[in-house]
């Protein structure tokens, strides 16, 4: 188990590593962003003394090293627009990406297994059929199109929930949540739905998927000949099997919610990391794209973590392994 | 029992009078930074609510009277501010011709690259001579100084030392404005309140809110759901959307103009070929008859109906009119492709040549639609376009070259604004012979180089005499435009939408202020 975590820790090292080494030098080949930052009336000399203050003078392996040194304390560089640590930038962001994310992962979670559950043991019903067709639609929307439609009919048109924008916030346990108040839940809403859609979609079909496989398998059967039945049969016996790939996909794609929620992020102006990554690409801030691709990378280590622990929980066989 | 009925409808009465009128505006731009010295146009919007500048520009770009209620030189070399009496912070402290010279000393020293200091440059000393007395001295005679100045904003002397980060925190924010700081939460909006103790006329409006929202959809959908009372950065593509009984709109020619540059001086240029596609031993380019036809090649009408939808206004100048150094005698001449094709055959290129337009395509309003345009009527009188489009910040280092390195393109379309509303500082920046040393013609990256319109240029530069140097600055645009140094396309357009019963007021800079948005008088 302890062996399993250090190699898996060093694997995830090693991928930071070449990360940081892929980002840094692939965007330092985008180009220079000192003309984009200096008044457009600055002279070679300005120029040059500004690309000196910010470190740009320097050839890009010696920027590299230099940037190495300082992560190796924990200092990610600091944003040549914002000017200020690029990690802060992110820190300030990643509350509202992390609040509409699990906002979306609970509401496709809450719909999907269920719905998915119900068409799975129904059988060729005309429930399954109706759920099942719509959730095609649901995987095949391309997330931009449903975003402004849904802004026209509920923001626009109906006028139930703002068109963008985060809404008051409360701060609990130290993050700036908008869950507490009632203009933060409406300004959640429809980006929330937005990401959400695809993300049940996929949960319903797998959950159906999985649940027509366990139900015909023995050891259902032979249950039912026990004479368990009903919610006990459900719960006990046919969730933990149905829910092994389920986790696997909702880490997966909460990993995918947090890092690329980039879309719906700028339809609704919601402040969130994936608005922020876009900008600084195109202001060519590099510290903060590289800090934010190795938050991202981190990130995705340790939800591929939580999702093994998980695996625990649901399969007794793993954690007889694991002893 | 009366009296309890009475006392409630006071108390009702009170709330309704009581109830906060808000103002809130969707924001193309996204506010970068809580400084109020950190260069960045639409940062400086945003915070002249709470930060005044001595010298204030009207909506034309004219300096009026801010904190400095007048300004004068008293040699060639020194201007005197007379500041207004009786201003105080939001923290109730006296402003003083020391904050004003701490201010401005702040703005010099600036750390980092995106600063003021480029328009400072000329700046040797600021002193307060007594408490409503500012003097500035130049290095060299500086006759736009009061515009250069009226970019920074004054701020507290006990605010010198104050970082970017306390900035950023809420901590160090007081100015002498209309508005005080609330709250700027990155990426997200700007919260201002009314500031009660304000010199000048009391504000309508209790809290102000500037929703960043950069995209132009949600923008507008922003203004139709009732979320922003008026939205900037309107494009003619949103045109129709806006158009119903509930909404208005405003605009007018901005300060921002978009131009074809072109490589004038090298003896060959990297991107072109002869009518065969073969290396040519010439650059058509530096010949002016060539440079003129293209001029004529370009309809800028049929560009500005079809692809701007009418959010443009032609021009052969740097500036629009109404600005300083605008000179009216000289407009766009109407295209003309046949007498194009002769100038062309005259230079010697009766089949023309091949030529790569680089653009933009993330930068200007439909700046890779109007160079694709542009490259279909320079190829209609022969010369053979092909148009290559980049993001910005892929373009910008290309097309301006550095010290290792030569610009990159032979033409391309690039924009520049006269911040100050005046044509000075486009004039140094791209006509002006280009000169590393003596920070000329740092945007003359096609290296257009005429001694007499340098000599123009240098003379108005230090002229402290108006009228004197507004002659030369038109003398030197109309030279130019006969050299057909550069191709002018058109100034863009600044348009808000906005609720009606609202008034906008409409700046050449494209700048939103809560106080050019009042409510219309009620009928």
């Amino acid at each position: 188990m302890i062996e399993s975590i250090l190699r898996r820790a060093g694997q995830s090292l090693v991928a930071l590593l070449l990360m940081s080494c892929l980002a840094f030098v692939g965007i330092n080949m985008v180009g220079d962003p000192i003309q984009l930052l200096v008044p457009p009336n600055a002279t070679p000399a300005e120029l040059a003394q500004a690309s000196k203050e910010l470190g740009l003078d320097k050839p890009v392996h010696i920027q590299y090293l230099r940037f190495l040194r300082n992560a190796v304390h924990g200092e990610l560089g600091t944003s040549f627009v914002a000017n200020r640590p690029a990690l802060q930038l992110i820190a300030e962001r990643a509350p509202a990406t992390f609040e509409l994310a699990l906002t979306a992962l609970t509401i496709s979670a809450v719909i999907g297994i269920p719905l998915g559950m119900l068409c799975g043991l129904r059988g060729d019903g005309p429930l399954r059929k109706v759920v099942l067709a719509g959730s095609i639609v649901g995987v095949t929307v391309p997330t931009f199109w449903m975003s402004l439609l849904l802004i026209l009919v509920f923001a626009v048109n109906l006028g139930w929930f703002p068109s963008g924008g985060r809404g008051d916030t409360v701060v609990i346990f130290g993050f700036a949540t908008s869950l507490a108040t009632v203009d933060g839940i409406k300004h959640l809403v429809l980006p929330a739905v937005t990401l959400a859609l695809f993300n049940t979609a996929l949960v319903i079909r797998l959950t159906e998927a999985g649940t027509r496989e366990v139900m015909g398998q023995e050891f259902i059967r032979f249950a039912r000949a026990k004479g368990v039945g009903g919610s006990r049969l459900l719960l006990r016996h046919v969730a933990p099997n149905v829910m092994i790939p389920v986790v696997t996909a909702l880490g997966l794609e909460f990993g995918q919610l947090i890092a690329f929620s980039v879309v719906t992020e700028s339809i609704f102006a919601w402040p969130g990391m994936g608005k922020l990554i876009i900008d600084s690409i195109l202001q060519l801030d590099r510290p903060v794209v590289v800090a934010y691709l190795l938050v991202t990378l981190l990130i995705f280590v340790v939800i591929n973590f939580a999702v093994d622990a998980l695996y625990l929980v649901l399969d007794p066989r793993l954690r007889t392994k694991a002893h | 029992m009366a009296r309890w009925i009475v006392g409630l409808i006071l108390v009702a009465l009170m709330a309704v009078s009581a109830q906060a009128t808000d103002l809130r505006i969707g924001f193309k731009s996204e506010v970068s930074s809580a400084d109020p010295h950190v260069f960045q146009a639409f940062n400086r919007n945003v915070w002249l609510h709470v930060y005044e500048p001595l010298v204030a520009q009207d909506k034309d770009l004219k300096a009026v009277p801010g904190l400095a209620q007048e300004w004068r030189a008293t040699d060639r070399t020194t201007w005197v501010f007379k500041l207004r009496p009786n201003v105080t912070f939001h923290d109730g402290s006296p402003f003083t011709a020391e904050d004003a010279k701490a201010s401005i000393e702040r703005a010099m020293a600036m750390p980092g690259a995106r600063t003021y200091k480029p328009y400072l440059r000329d700046i040797d000393a600021v002193k307060a001579i007594d408490p409503l007395t500012l003097q500035v001295t130049t290095k060299v005679p500086s006759p736009t100084l009061p515009d250069n100045i009226s970019l920074i904003s004054m701020l507290p002397k006990v605010m010198a030392q104050a970082t970017e980060q306390s900035f950023a925190a809420g901590q160090s924010n007081i100015g002498t404005g209309p508005y005080k700081f609330v709250e700027f939460s990155h990426g997200q909006r700007v919260v201002l309140a009314k500031n009660e103790k304000y010199w000048g006329n009391k504000e309508p409006w209790d809290k102000v809110t500037f929703q960043f929202i950069p995209k132009d959809p949600a923008r507008a959908s922003a203004l139709l759901s009732g979320t922003v009372d008026v939205i900037d950065g309107v494009s003619a593509n949103l045109g129709d959307i806006l158009k119903s009984n509930k909404f208005d709109r405003t605009g007018r020619t901005s300060y921002m103009l978009n131009f074809i540059g072109l490589d004038v001086s090298r003896a060959q240029s990297p991107f072109v070929l002869d009518d065969q596609g073969k290396k040519m031993t010439t650059n058509p380019l530096s010949n002016r008859k060539v440079r003129q036809a293209l001029m004529l090649s370009v309809n800028r009408d049929l560009i500005i109906r079809n692809i701007m939808k009418g959010d443009a206004t032609p021009t052969a100048q740097l500036v629009p009119a109404g600005f300083f150094g605008n000179d009216p005698t000289l407009t766009p001449a109407p295209a003309d492709p046949a007498k194009a094709k002769a100038l062309l055959a005259e230079a010697g290129y009766p089949n023309g040549f091949r030529l790569s337009l680089h653009c933009p395509n993330d930068r200007y309003p439909n700046d890779a639609k109007v160079c694709e345009a542009v490259g279909q009527m320079f190829t209609q009188i022969g010369v053979k376009t092909d148009v290559q489009t980049l993001p910005f910040a892929v373009f910008t280092p290309k097309a301006q070259g550095s010290a290792t390195e030569e610009p990159a393109f032979s033409a391309w379309l690039i924009g520049i604004g006269a911040v100050t509303g005046d044509s000075l500082q486009p004039l140094i920046a791209t006509l002006a012979s280009f000169d590393a040393k003596a920070g000329l013609g740092a945007g003359n990256w096609g290296r257009y180089s005429n001694k007499e319109v340098d000599a123009l240029i240098l003379k108005a530069a230090q002229s402290m005499n108006p009228a004197e140097r507004e002659q030369l600055q038109r003398d030197a645009t109309r030279l130019a435009a006969a050299d057909a140094a550069t191709i002018p396309l058109h100034n863009l357009k600044a348009v808000w939408a906005y609720r009606k019963g609202l008034t906008v007021v409409a700046r050449a800079d494209g700048f939103t202020f809560a106080t050019g948005i009042r409510e219309e008088a009620s009928k």
